[in-house]
């Protein structure tokens, strides 16, 4: 949802969009819709963040087209957060869609990324990722990984004016959180794709999205660890 | 795997009947199938749920699952030069526009609001001001698919599958899951219309009218508390796409483009349907008068402005407070057509229901949808508040007209009608029960409406 938003937000001012998703019948709805909507030129790749050859390929096509001008990363999985600490191929499919799948493509790009001055990288984490809690910890680890990743390729990229935005995203009224979260502590798909559009053209480092889950954050890193653990918080 | 659900209390447009049910809301086409595995500690049945802007039942299910098809609202195919386009079932009338005025094209058939989805106005059969020469919206759908109750994906259209395309067509969302609609628009020239108003003194003299002025859309809007020789006085509103030699030549530029209206809201309920009378003699008054003064003079409306009027307050329903209202729309073969409307018109005035809208619009041919509302006749709906006591005798009292007429009520706008009057309004209902059986063997598909219709279990 936040893929397919963020992509109209850059349709509809006249981008030239590439797609890039597992399922194949999706992309090519969300790309028809795209080219129906805004007369977009859009293109898709089709890419499985857990399969290293199929983000070894993809990795491919994205050079043979050249390195775009933004490349956002709105790649996630939060399916059984809860079994995860005990099922292996559940933890690893985590693993593999939030931080390793990602992190391989990039390096598939990196030297070419770097003669490509201007270039926004931009990478969906998420608020999981700043407090491991024992709800969701392997989710939040891979999301903590992925944004020290962010933090190293930043510093990297810095000297070659590549940009590297990290997006802390917190509840969004999508599958991941419906059912499980009040309406109301969610934002739309809609406000997010803005937000993190708006931090794409302001060059931010790191954003949350939306932004009061700077203040939750900050107080949850803030509790010592020793209270922390016996908090009723899921 | 079963979809996510949320229990929600959900409400038809008219804010009259409200239940609660697990609602899913699908975001990828393939998750739709997971709506027929049952989860294991849900019971009950399946209706998809659009929009939400049926007045009544259509879209709620009481302690069963309702799948919002909201999310599903990509658009698959669009050729600007044959007219032809395909989305996604969550689509809405609105977003259709956007796409095929500035190429030209225009909803064969529309309703009086463009947040409708496609997938509902399919399964509605809705019908516009124009029903007369274009007919119903099923008569400009060129292919649907729909998942039905055995879980496979139909394709069906008039020429393919068509006992299930009938059955669909105004079938109310009951004989499955309907995931895309191609559409046949129809070209024009530019994106206005031209309007006319035509006063009339009477009941005789609207219908009379009605009839006689051709004109590609024609409704009347009829003074609801108007009495004695005035009965059923109106103003009839005639419109045809403006050609662009009805523009003057030096407004000719930027025909195909709408600047786009913002709704507003209405912040909270007001009761003006405790205000009854006094309101609506006043309101009606001034309307009559206003539209006395335009007589006869054609003038260019910009699109939206002549056909979504009510769309410019986003909920309207509002301003019936709380307890919401009720529509009464009913069509009446012609010859009987003016004494039930009179006989409707007095009963409402005998006992002081204050009907704030009031329209008669003429229909012509019925679609094959066995369910489908138009008949030759004229349609005519007035809105009552749902608070007044004696309201639901009052329009049982409407239904006996209407049966005694040969017509029926629109299922779209019904909240209230009974089984039995509904069996003796739908003729072809039994014919409808078989398919809807075939397809779907084991009844998954309900809503409050088909257990209040005895269209299931």
């Amino acid at each position: 949802m936040l893929a397919q938003e963020l992509a109209h937000s850059y349709a509809a001012s006249g981008w030239r969009i590439i797609l890039a998703g597992r399922d194949d019948g999706e992309l090519g709805r969300v790309a028809s819709d795209l080219s129906i909507r805004h007369l977009a030129t859009v293109d898709t790749i089709s890419i499985d963040l857990a399969e290293e050859a199929s983000v070894d390929a993809a990795a491919l096509q994205v050079l043979r087209r050249g390195i775009p001008q933004v490349i956002i990363f709105v790649s996630g999985v939060s399916d059984g957060l809860r079994e995860a600490p005990y099922n292996r191929s559940i933890a690893q499919n985590l693993l593999a869609v939030n931080y390793v799948g990602p992190t391989r493509l990039m390096s598939a790009l990196l030297s070419d990324l770097k003669s490509a001055p201007g270039t926004m990288v931009a990478f969906v984490s998420s608020v999981a990722g700043d407090r491991g809690r024992r709800s969701n910890f392997i989710y939040g680890a891979a999301k903590a990984a992925l944004n020290t990743y962010c933090q190293g390729l930043r510093a990297l990229l810095a000297p070659d004016e590549v940009d590297v935005l990290t997006v802390k995203l917190g509840y969004m009224d999508t599958r991941l959180a419906y059912g499980a979260v009040a309406p109301i502590l969610t934002c739309s798909p809609t406000y997010a794709a803005k937000a993190i559009r708006r931090a794409i053209e302001r060059r931010r480092m790191v954003v949350y999205v939306p932004s009061f889950w700077r203040w939750i954050c900050l107080a949850l890193r803030a509790i010592p660890e020793r209270l922390f653990i016996r908090l009723p918080m899921p | 795997m079963p979809l996510t659900y949320r229990k929600q209390k959900l409400t038809g447009w008219g804010q009259y009947l409200t239940s609660r049910a697990e609602v899913a809301r699908p975001e990828r086409r393939l998750e739709v199938s997971d709506a027929l595995i049952r989860p294991s500690n849900i019971d009950g049945s399946v209706v998809a749920r659009g929009s939400g802007l049926a007045y009544g039942d259509a879209a709620l299910n009481k302690g069963g699952r309702v799948v919002a098809m909201g999310r599903l609202n990509r658009f698959l195919a669009f050729d600007s030069t044959t007219g032809q386009i395909s989305c996604e079932a969550g689509v809405t009338l609105g977003e259709v526009l956007d796409v095929c005025i500035p190429k030209g094209w225009f909803l064969a058939v529309t309703p009086g609001t463009s947040r409708a989805t496609v997938a509902g106005c399919l399964a509605c059969d809705i019908h516009g001001k124009n029903h007369h020469v274009s007919g119903s919206f099923s008569e400009h759908v060129v292919s649907t698919n729909i998942l039905t109750g055995n879980g496979n994906i139909v394709t069906c259209g008039p020429n393919l599958q068509e006992d299930l395309f009938w059955a669909t067509a105004g079938g109310m969302g009951l004989t499955g899951i309907i995931l895309d609609v191609t559409l046949q628009l129809r070209p024009v020239e530019t994106a206005y219309v031209v309007a006319k108003n035509i006063v009339t003194r009477d009941l005789e003299e609207t219908l009379q009218q009605i009839e006689a002025l051709s004109s590609s859309y024609s409704v009347a809007w009829v003074d609801g508390v108007a009495r004695g020789s005035r009965l059923g006085r109106g103003i009839i509103m005639l419109g045809e796409h403006a050609r662009i030699t009805d523009i003057p030549a030096d407004q000719r530029t930027n025909l195909l483009n709408l600047r786009k209206r913002r709704a507003r809201s209405l912040p909270f309920g007001l009761p003006i349907g405790m205000l009854g009378r006094p309101l609506a003699l006043i309101l009606n008054e001034l309307i009559y008068r206003s539209a006395g003064k335009k007589t006869a003079l054609s003038h260019v409306v910009d699109a939206y402005q002549y056909f979504y009027a009510l769309d410019t307050i986003d909920n309207w329903y509002r301003l019936y407070g709380h307890r919401g209202f009720l529509e009464y729309q009913a069509v009446l073969p012609s010859p009987h057509a003016l004494g039930a409307i009179r006989q409707m018109l007095e009963i409402l005035h005998q006992t002081g229901c204050v009907s704030f809208f009031t329209s008669v619009k003429q229909l012509g041919a019925s679609s094959r949808g066995h369910l489908s509302f138009p008949a030759p006749g004229y349609a005519f709906s007035f809105d009552v508040w749902a608070g007044d006591d004696n309201i639901l005798s009052v329009l049982n009292r409407c239904d006996k007209i209407t049966i005694d007429a040969g017509g029926r009520v629109y299922l779209a706008k019904d909240a209230r009608l009974s089984a039995e009057s509904f069996r003796s309004m739908y003729s072809r209902c039994d014919d409808w029960l078989a398919i809807a059986r075939r397809y779907d063997p084991s009844g998954i598909f309900a809503s409050d409406m088909s257990r209040r219709l005895g269209l299931s279990s």
